[in-house]
């Protein structure tokens, strides 16, 4: 799990679960980048964010209102890339089925 | 229920908590991010992952090499929480 975020809010979302991963943070989203994900909030949303009280070039740590659009990858052994799903509509997101049999036909290698 | 499922009925009770012209701002967002061809630069199937360190919550390195030495990785970039 990859977020620009700075540590304090990061680590909210490191609560303990029934399961490991690791939650990694992106300054300045350099490793997004790499992943071709980056854009910019236009500015009539960070408007509107600002009004929401949210600040997000604070949250970031970096200044910036730039975000990855969200995305799962899964990569294999050798590290190559075998499934990508990203949308930029942040409130559409991959079905965890999905990634869990990608991850079994990998696995059955 | 599907993930979609949950996200679906998010989607529905923010329709109704948004204002019509913060709805308006964000669809064409969107939109307009869709239409700049980012799509086109996220890498691809096949391709190698690009290698990366970084440190997690405990401010200890963790790098994709080593993480794939110990299986398949899924790897999920989010904006984080707000």
């Amino acid at each position: 799990m990859v977020s620009p975020q700075v540590a304090r809010t990061t680590r909210e979302t490191d609560e303990p679960k029934p399961m490991t991963y690791e939650v990694l943070r992106d300054l300045g989203n350099r490793v997004a980048e790499q992943y071709g994900l980056v854009f910019t909030l236009p500015e009539a949303l960070q408007a509107i964010y600002t009004k929401f009280g949210i600040d997000l070039p604070k949250g970031n740590g970096d200044g910036t209102w730039r975000l990855p659009v969200p995305a799962r990858f899964v990569i294999d052994r050798e590290g190559i890339i075998r499934a990508v799903d990203a949308d930029p509509d942040y409130t559409r997101r991959p079905e965890p089925a999905q990634t869990v049999e990608v991850l079994r036909r990998l696995q059955s290698r | 229920m599907s993930l979609e499922e949950k996200l679906a009925a998010v989607r529905e009770m923010a329709k109704t908590r948004q204002p019509p012209e913060v709805r308006a701002v964000m669809q064409k967002a969107t939109e307009d991010l869709r239409a700049s061809g980012i799509m086109d630069r996220v890498v691809k199937i096949g391709a190698p992952a690009p290698d990366f360190t970084l440190p997690n919550v405990a401010g200890q390195p963790v790098s994709l090499a080593a993480l794939r030495a110990r299986g398949p990785v899924v790897l999920s970039f989010y904006r984080g929480r707000w």
